[in-house]
């Protein structure tokens, strides 16, 4: 009857995740097999996971210029270019905000951005927003590790760059570099989701 | 006199300088004062300086608030900017003359926005009601008038 009763409740609890998680996630989960996507990069050229994705990954970041935590992390995203491109896992960075509503993040502000920052990775534009929308991105910065199989590039990692957008002297856990540097010893990555603050994308009306 | 007297000194208060006083607080502690409570049902806000469309709506809490048609209603404000900015938030709480709970949450990371709510992505402007029954209601992007922010609460509170 203990048994039962318990066997009930478990049944109940998975019901309930199950339709919390559906509403919660449309995007792409850990494991799923991105679509290619090619967008506008600052020189104009259009960037693509086939041509720009890595020999074994990417890490791919939804941001932009205006949102002070996408600046907090500007230092610390050229870091994670510079320490992981040359071993296979190349940053491609995406702006996907209106600049209607943000002007900040027009297609001149990203050039004027990448050429100041000295950005050594793509700054594409999602004009339409149907990229930001395919991944299911809904704030910047927001973070997608990838990882190629032989199906393509897989999800591996989706959240935040690590745990203290504030203080990166303070930082506990590097969870991008962390997860590539599990991906790249060809072992398991221990956290693959976390969140953190950020601002909403900001969609077209 | 003695009210005219006391709406005075609240009208002018901000200009003088007496506002609301900010609480930092700790996830655990904010966790107590987001507990449901079975008399009241509370209202909170997070936001941040820096977040266009969080001080942007902020008006419209405020003068929710005010006019105080729904007197039994708790606004808390959590402001998710970082610490080093606190005095940034405490001219914002004077500019607008906010009053409410007003907090400053001190915690670094996102591993506590799933204990809030698992769907909300942490970007902000976020709202959250909770009523007295424990119900929970979240708005994901910000209200754009002061219409849009009663109806949320009405529709809510008087179903």
């Amino acid at each position: 009857m203990i048994i039962k009763k318990s066997m009930q409740g478990f049944a109940i609890a998975v019901v309930a995740i199950s339709l919390f998680t559906s509403a919660a996630t449309n995007g792409y989960k850990i494991g799923d097999t991105v679509k290619d996507f090619s967008l506008k990069n600052v020189d104009n050229k259009m960037v693509s996971l086939k041509d720009d994705g890595g020999s074994k990954g990417c890490i791919v970041i939804f941001t932009c210029n205006h949102c002070p935590y996408a600046k907090a992390y500007e230092q610390r995203v050229i870091a994670l270019d510079n320490m992981f491109r040359s071993k296979g896992y190349p940053v491609i960075a995406i702006n996907p905000n209106d600049p209607v509503k943000v002007p900040d993040d027009s297609f001149d502000n990203m050039q004027r951005v990448a050429k100041e920052k000295n950005y050594p990775f793509p700054y594409i534009i999602d004009e339409t927003q149907g990229i930001a929308r395919q991944f299911g991105a809904a704030r910047t910065p927001q973070v997608y590790v990838l990882t190629k199989t032989e199906k393509g590039y897989d999800v591996a990692y989706i959240g935040a760059i690590d745990d203290n957008t504030e203080d990166a002297g303070k930082v506990q856990h590097k969870y991008v570099e962390e997860a590539v540097n599990a991906l790249l010893e060809g072992k398991a990555v221990s956290t693959q989701e976390t969140k953190a603050v950020g601002c909403t994308i900001k969609w077209k009306v | 006199m003695k009210k005219l007297l006391i709406m005075l000194i609240i009208s002018f208060a901000p200009a003088l300088g007496i506002s609301q006083e900010l609480k930092i607080v700790s996830f655990p502690e904010l966790e107590k004062l987001l507990a449901t409570d079975p008399e009241k049902p509370k209202l909170i806000n997070f936001w941040a300086t820096w977040c266009k469309p969080c001080v942007e709506e902020l008006p419209y809490f405020i003068s929710a608030k005010e006019k105080n048609a729904l007197p039994d209603l708790q606004f808390i404000y959590v402001s998710l900017d970082f610490l080093s900015h606190t005095n940034k938030v405490k001219e914002m709480i004077q500019r607008l003359a906010m009053s409410g709970h007003l907090l400053q949450l001190n915690a670094p990371g996102g591993e506590w926005i799933d204990t809030i709510d698992k769907n909300w992505s942490g970007a902000i402007p976020y709202t959250l009601l909770i009523l007295p029954d424990g119900e929970r209601h979240a708005a994901y992007e910000p209200f754009e008038n002061e219409a849009a922010l009663l109806n949320f609460i009405n529709q809510k509170i008087t179903h």
